[in-house]
């Protein structure tokens, strides 16, 4: 505790210097007046009793000042001091200061934009107990209904029934959960209950379907309210209940505090709000736009408005599944490759299982050979992740080397500033200043030129990060990302900032501390000297030169990915770009019957057509280009394909006229399909 | 008897040699006679040792400075015989402890040499 009473005592001082100095002036007076009452006991004469005693104390200022440097708020003080000539020093060279500070904010500031968005892509873990411990069965990256393909693959698509199993009994792991693979939109209508009336505006929101123990697997607290339980899940078609995001319940719903327990219409079905989750929680699967809100996968009918899978041996696989590990599992290798197994048991069961009765030797090896890794979901389950890591990886590292070229022309300026500043360093060591004084006082400037080009780059990183975001949303409205910074942005701002002028203010300190060893303050020290020859041209010499290097180089890949930039938005892609208009419709959404979807249809074409300007209208269920596809292998009449031969084509359902107006060139054939509408083909 | 000012050339040891944490030790032993001010601790400390140790000013007060910091002294204005104000300094119990530490840290220092010196 005696450090504290130090603490308190030297920021005393600080603040009554006068009084203590006024003290301490006393005591040295009374010293003296005790040693000149020593000398005139030992027999000296009164006059010379005085001299000998002052002669013995020496220079009083400079006891003062021995005795104010012996704690530990001299050093403070003299910082403080140095700040203060720093700051008008900077402040006498406007032109270089804002040169200066305008490197450091680009340099520092596109640093921490990068780190912001590889902090939310990579580092981001999951906001629940323990995730160290949830593992993906399989990639877990792809989204769709799958048919035809055995449990397990294609990244871990699995059954609801096979699902269900192994929620019922996990084996060694704690828990085994299941969540839909994709998040459809949903149709959601307040209802008069939560605060719309018959005629409110429908909105759009991603619904994700989650099994019965989902939340409780995750171990994810909500804001309020209660998550799914496995009650609520038991039997397909029953459990109309909902969990909503923050960011859900926060912007449609306008944070209703009583939002629990009141009905919202979900694709013209009455839901029960049953519970908000905290902001920033997401579910597992980490997508661009993410989920808004969860459903049992009980009610995956109503949800995906696709008729329903839940039935046993249904050959449709729409599920993802994730188990936690038991803490053993997590650290003994040995326990985690039990687990493995158990795991790739249980699919290998399964798949025989729904391979009917009779399976041939090669079969049984093909099931054999199936595996289903467990990959860690610490961070949850991130398309994003995969499709940028790398590429902000390389990010990260050409802004390094940016906010590097920076440094080291800081870093030749101020050397040069220092090689100016000689005759001035030679005075004040003459004048007795310590090195350390000299050395601290560069250093100082240094930090101060980089703590404020940190704090400009922060506004700098603000605005890059939501200029990057916007660039890979594409316009959509909300995305996962947040360009704001959170505790470990400011963190490694702060960081950057400091090893930034220690980078650059240490090779003129170490300069002006070498200053005076040989010079000397005659005239002839008035021009800049280039010192030893050699070895002092040594470091701006190699300065610039790596500045060149490393800046030709970055222009270089620069300007190469600018090209292949342009290169790929010219591209052809096969169909005309220009004067192409695309809408999507979802029929079932607006509330058209099956069976009245034909007339719709011709309908749209007709009306569209009419339109002053319109060349040609098509309908398409995909559009000429998209991230989704249907795909489906095709036989071929008269081909029988070879062994394991690739059938699968990508397909489309379309109206007639759609490669007219898509302006796809068909090499071979007729130029338009002729099509009866409200026949299946 | 206290040396004569002019005897400058039998001076043996300068308080320049004495280490830093010597020089407490030696502080601590002069106030656990009595209370005394920054000149008599000193002037002690010179007799004592016979002319081998001189302290001056700028080596004392620093010293007596951190010592107060570090909690081993405290100070107090009083007056002197002849009725003027000095800043007296006191041992506290902690310096007691601090001073037995230090003596007994210095003996072993000593005897290993003494050791070493007649081996």
């Amino acid at each position: 505790m005696r450090w504290l009473a130090n603490m308190a005592a030297g920021v005393k001082s600080l603040f009554q210097k006068r009084r203590l100095e006024s003290e301490l002036d006393e005591e040295l007076e009374s010293f003296l007046a005790a040693s000149v009452e020593n000398k005139l006991k030992g027999g000296l004469p009164a006059s010379a009793a005085r001299q000998a005693a002052l002669a013995e104390m020496g220079s009083r200022n400079a006891v003062k000042h021995q005795v104010w440097s012996s704690r530990w708020e001299s050093t403070l003080e003299s910082i403080l001091a140095d700040l203060r000539i720093s700051f008008r020093t900077l402040l006498k060279s406007p032109g270089y200061t804002a040169v200066a500070l305008i490197s450091l904010a680009l340099g520092i500031g596109a640093n921490t934009a990068i780190f912001t968005l590889i902090n939310q892509v990579l580092l981001h873990k999951l906001p629940v107990r323990d995730p160290q411990q949830l593992v993906a069965f399989g990639d877990s990256e792809s989204a769709g209904i799958a048919g035809g393909i055995d449990l397990g693959q294609f990244g871990g698509y699995f059954s609801w029934d096979f699902a269900r199993q192994l929620e019922a009994d996990p084996g060694p792991f704690q828990g085994i959960a299941a969540y839909g693979s994709f998040s459809d939109k949903v149709t959601l209508r307040l209802t008069a209950d939560s605060g719309g009336d018959a005629n409110a505006p429908a909105f759009l929101a991603p619904a994700n379907l989650v099994s019965g123990n989902y939340f409780s697997v995750l171990d994810a607290e909500p804001l309020f309210g209660r998550t799914i339980f496995p009650s609520d899940d038991a039997t397909p078609g029953t459990g109309a209940v909902v969990v909503l995001s923050y960011h859900l319940w926060r912007e449609s719903l306008s944070s209703d505090p009583h939002i629990v327990g009141k009905s919202i219409s979900l694709n013209g079905t009455p839901f029960e709000v049953i519970g908000v989750m905290r902001e920033g929680f997401h579910g597992i699967k980490q997508e661009l736009e993410p989920a808004d809100l969860w459903a049992p996968v009980s009610m995956q009918a109503t949800v995906l408005q696709f008729p329903s899978m839940l039935t046993p041996h249904s050959g449709l696989y729409f599920l993802h599944l994730f188990g936690r590990l038991s803490p053993n599992a997590v650290a003994n290798k040995a326990e985690f490759l039990r687990t493995q197994n158990w795991l790739n048991e249980n699919v290998h069961n399964g798949i025989r299982d729904r391979s009917g009765s009779a399976i041939s030797i090669e079969r049984q090896q093909e099931i054999n050979r199936e595996l289903v890794p467990l990959i860690p979901a610490a961070r949850g389950v991130s398309m994003i992740r995969s499709e940028y890591g790398e590429s902000l990886q390389i990010l990260m590292a050409v802004v390094a080397l940016v906010l590097l070229i920076a440094c080291a022309n800081l870093a030749n300026f101020l050397l040069a500033r220092a090689a100016r500043k000689q005759h001035e360093t030679t005075t004040r060591l003459a004048l007795g200043s310590s090195r350390t004084r000299i050395v601290r006082q560069s250093l100082v400037e240094a930090f101060l030129l980089s703590m404020t080009g940190g704090l400009l780059g922060l506004g700098v990183a603000f605005g890059a990060t939501r200029a990057l975001i916007a660039f890979v949303s594409q316009g959509d409205s909300y995305i996962a990302m947040r360009p704001s910074p959170d505790l470990k942005v400011l963190a490694f701002t702060l960081a950057v900032s400091l090893l930034t002028g220690f980078l650059f203010g240490l090779a003129p300190a170490i300069s002006a501390a070498r200053t005076g060893a040989r010079e000397t303050l005659s005239s002839t020290t008035r021009t800049v000297q280039a010192g030893s020859g050699r070895l002092a041209n040594f470091w701006p010499k190699s300065l610039v030169s790596a500045q060149v290097m490393i800046s030709l180089l970055l222009l270089v890949v620069a300007g190469l990915f600018l090209r292949s930039l342009r290169n790929l938005e010219n591209q052809d892609y096969g169909f005309e770009r220009s004067h192409l208009l695309l809408a999507q419709t979802n029929a079932r959404l607006g509330g058209y019957a099956p069976h009245q979807v034909a007339a719709l249809h011709q309908q749209l074409l007709e009306r569209l057509a009419a339109i002053p300007g319109v060349r040609s209208v098509a309908l398409a269920q995909m559009p000429p280009i998209s991230a989704g596809s249907w795909t489906s292998s095709i036989s071929l009449s008269g081909y029988t394909p070879g062994p394991k031969e690739n059938m699968v084509s990508v397909l489309n359902r379309v109206s007639g006229r759609y490669f007219e107006t898509a302006g796809i060139s068909i090499v071979a054939g007729a130029r338009h399909l002729r099509c009866r509408h409200g026949e299946q083909s | 008897m206290p040396p004569k000012a002019n005897e400058n050339n039998t001076r043996e040891t300068q308080s320049s040699d004495l280490i830093q944490g010597t020089l407490e030790m030696l502080i601590l032993k002069t106030l656990a006679l009595e209370p005394m001010h920054g000149y008599g601790v000193g002037l002690r400390i010179e007799q004592v040792s016979g002319g081998v140790f001189r302290v001056n000013a700028g080596s004392l007060l620093p010293a007596l400075s951190r010592m107060e910091r570090a909690g081993n002294v405290k100070s107090e204005w009083r007056a002197t015989e002849n009725n003027r104000r000095a800043k007296y300094y006191l041992l506290t119990s902690k310096g007691r402890k601090a001073l037995s530490a230090e003596t007994g840290k210095w003996q072993l220092q000593i005897s290993a040499i003494a050791r070493i010196l007649e081996a």
